[in-house]
């Protein structure tokens, strides 16, 4: 099968590695561009978030190089993601474009229907091609994650300008091509240390930004217009509380075996918010909380418009700003998110930061906090 | 005791249950006001920008009980009103909400309303609410009677099936959308009362047999796990043949509006079914809406004098 599937961040390369395994070519559609949200903004509903009007957009050009199966991941609510898959379906077929989906719901929740997606995945290569395939991704997803840690931390400090990204870059398509699980640990360690070799011992500490929000606009760099590259070289260290590794952990191995709780969560947004509200709205309340105790210096809370559960987050988070006197940037990003406008705010957070910083402005708060 | 119930979101659903569950338990129920351009402004005022209108107004509702001096303030966590479904998650964390936007509350009677795993779990989560605020056996008594009521008024609601067939005269229009925006005239600009007085007879969605609804949402590609999209695309879909044309109402920013409005407007544009869409916000202007209300009767009127007559820009009408 030729299989297709949205971006998100660098998950494409796990995603290869598992179905090079089960015997699939995955055709990975060009990165998301303007031209793939202007696809996917005329075909999708007009009021619904950004991750699937870049989806629609990436099918689109997947399946104009070829694919004709579309691979996406399902979910149960109450977040808009979990229809994602039916939804793009329709606007699929309506466009006349007839290809086949495999849709990946969690197996708890309707197991024979899970099996039934699964088996056409499996067949060609077999069970021991999928575990080969599975250590493979999750090694590979480790990697990238710890990866993109290492370039957070090192752009702010690097000796020479747009290096970080450059390594960073060249150690992604390194590991692409590797296919062993020790290869893939031998690579991720050289690769950090080379990341780290960049390092100039004489820049002072950089400002540390904590990042969170919905997980599609951190993790794409296109939906948040490379937002952690930017700050990055506006001399700020990012500090990316939302993990890949963390939600797949916790949202389908623990829960799988029915060990996943988030009483931590709901005792660090205790005050703020009590229940899960879907999606990572919870999560960036008790993650704002925890990064505010740990002498973070200022928030960044990006979500895509019209997010339902990080709009809850939203209407949350200006309160604990206050209480925990930390700077708060709220991102709204949509089609329209226009790059200068981006920046200059961005630029304006940044020299807010520095001088609480330097000054000992400590009385100065955000102007977002000013809300009556 | 006075116990404030803001007039807006589930209000307009579950007021037969709430009013008589609170009066059996010997309390006043004191509701807001209809909503009125005040009311709504100071809900946007209070409310995070990107928040859907409901929400808003939502949140001046619950100002207005504030100012008329509530001893408290019922706003539950309603996660799921049904098994295996959600309700849209800003209603999951609506008392956090509420409590972080408006300053000076009086302190809320907040239980978690979660049917995923039976409905048994909402009568417990009435009875454990109603035993902190009266003796037992009041309680017990006031929980029956509540759901009885509620019952008995949604039985109330349902239209027999031959209300609904052709050779009655006039046009029938169905219009979709959230309770909570529909029957509150001011939000919807009165959309349903004007339908009736053009002389069309109305359809809404809870005036059909859940039943029916039940099986009629089965027809989707994946089954809906919000309650209010798995009423409105059942009623659609069973209503697709029987109407003249469908009228969505949806608030701008909905974020379930947003799937829901489009699937039913792909099942009426692929069974050649008139559908106007009607998003509103709080800059809607009423002139607007009635216009393009008033041009979809014409459109309908004409579709029936000449069979086969579709608008012909009827291409263009659609998005897609």
């Amino acid at each position: 099968m030729k299989i297709t599937c949205p971006h998100m961040g660098n998950l494409y390369l796990a995603i290869e590695a598992l179905l090079g395994d089960l015997g699939h070519d995955l055709i990975i559609p060009p990165p998301s561009s303007k031209k793939t949200l202007t696809l996917g903004t005329k075909y999708s509903p007009e009021t619904i978030c950004l991750p699937l009007k870049i989806g629609i957009g990436n099918f689109l050009e997947g399946i104009e190089l070829g694919a004709d199966t579309g691979l996406m991941v399902g979910g149960g609510g109450p977040c808009r993601l979990g229809y994602y898959a039916a939804l793009q379906q329709e606007i699929l077929q309506d466009l006349g474009k007839e290809i086949r989906f495999i849709v990946l719901d969690h197996p708890r929740e309707d197991f024979t229907r899970f099996k039934a997606q699964v088996i056409p995945l499996v067949k060609a290569g077999g069970v021991r091609a999928l575990a080969r395939g599975l250590v493979l991704a999750w090694e590979k997803i480790v990697a990238i994650e710890k990866l993109e840690h290492m370039a957070h931390y090192v752009r702010p400090r690097e000796s020479k300008p747009k290096e970080t990204t450059k390594a960073l870059k060249g150690a992604l398509q390194r590991l692409r091509r590797t296919n062993t699980v020790r290869g893939i640990r031998r690579l991720c360690r050289d690769e950090l240390e080379h990341l780290r070799d960049l390092i100039d011992p004489n820049v002072p500490q950089p400002l540390r930004v904590g990042i969170v929000g919905e997980i599609y606009t951190i993790l794409e760099p296109f939906a948040n217009l490379d937002l952690e590259e930017r700050l990055g070289y506006l001399g700020v260290e990012v500090l990316r509380t939302v993990s890949l590794v963390q939600w797949l952990m916790d949202n389908l191995i623990l829960s799988s075996l029915r060990l996943y709780s988030n009483r931590r969560l709901l005792d660090y947004a205790k005050g703020y918010l009590h229940a899960a509200v879907g999606g990572h709205g919870l999560e960036s309340v008790a993650r704002t909380v925890a990064l505010a105790r740990q002498s973070c210096d200022g928030i960044i809370h990006i979500l895509p418009f019209t997010c339902m559960p990080e709009i809850v987050a939203q209407c949350i988070l200006p309160n604990v700003s206050r209480d925990y006197r930390i700077p708060l940037l709220s991102l709204v990003v949509d089609e329209h998110t226009g790059e200068t406008g981006f920046q200059t705010r961005l630029e304006a957070f940044t020299d807010l930061l520095r001088r609480r910083v330097q000054g000992g402005l400590e009385h100065e708060v955000s102007a977002c906090l000013s809300r009556s | 005791m006075r116990i404030g119930i803001p007039r807006a979101l589930y209000y307009y659903r579950y007021h037969p249950l709430w009013h008589e569950f609170f009066s059996s338990l010997g309390l006043e129920v004191v509701v807001s006001d209809e909503t009125t351009r005040a009311i709504m402004d100071c809900g946007v005022k209070a409310a995070a920008d990107g928040i859907c209108l409901p929400v808003k107004v939502y949140l001046g509702h619950v100002h207005n009980l504030v100012e008329k001096g509530v001893d408290c303030l019922f706003i539950p966590y309603i996660i799921s009103v049904e098994t295996k479904a959600y309700i849209c998650p800003k209603f999951m964390g609506l008392p956090d909400i509420v409590r972080n936007c408006i300053n000076d509350l009086p302190p809320l009677l907040s239980p978690t309303i979660d049917g995923r795993k039976g409905v048994r779990r909402i009568m417990k989560a009435y009875l454990k609410l109603g035993c902190s605020l009266a003796p037992v056996d009041k309680v017990f008594h006031a929980c029956r009677r509540a759901f009885a009521n509620q019952s008995r008024c949604e039985q109330q609601l349902i239209q027999p099936e031959n209300q609904l067939q052709h050779n009655m005269g006039g046009m029938v229009v169905a219009v979709l959308g959230h309770e909570y925006l529909l029957h509150d005239d001011f939000l919807s600009m009165g959309i349903v009362k004007r339908l009736r007085r053009a002389g069309c007879r109305v359809v809404t969605a809870e005036q059909i047999d859940p039943n029916i609804i039940a099986v009629n949402h089965q027809f989707l590609k994946k089954s809906m796990y919000w309650t209010s999209g798995k009423r409105i695309l059942g009623a659609a879909n069973h209503l697709l043949a029987k109407v003249d044309g469908i009228v969505s109402v949806m608030s701008f920013a909905c974020g379930t509006d947003s799937i829901t409005t489009d699937l039913v407007d792909r099942y009426c544009h692929r069974n050649q079914k008139p559908h106007l869409v009607i998003s509103l916000d709080e800059h809607t202007g009423q002139t607007g809406v009635l216009t393009r209300i008033e041009a979809f009767l014409d459109l309908l009127q004409r579709g029936k004098q000449h069979e086969n007559h579709l608008s012909p820009y009827g291409k263009p009408l659609f998005s897609h």
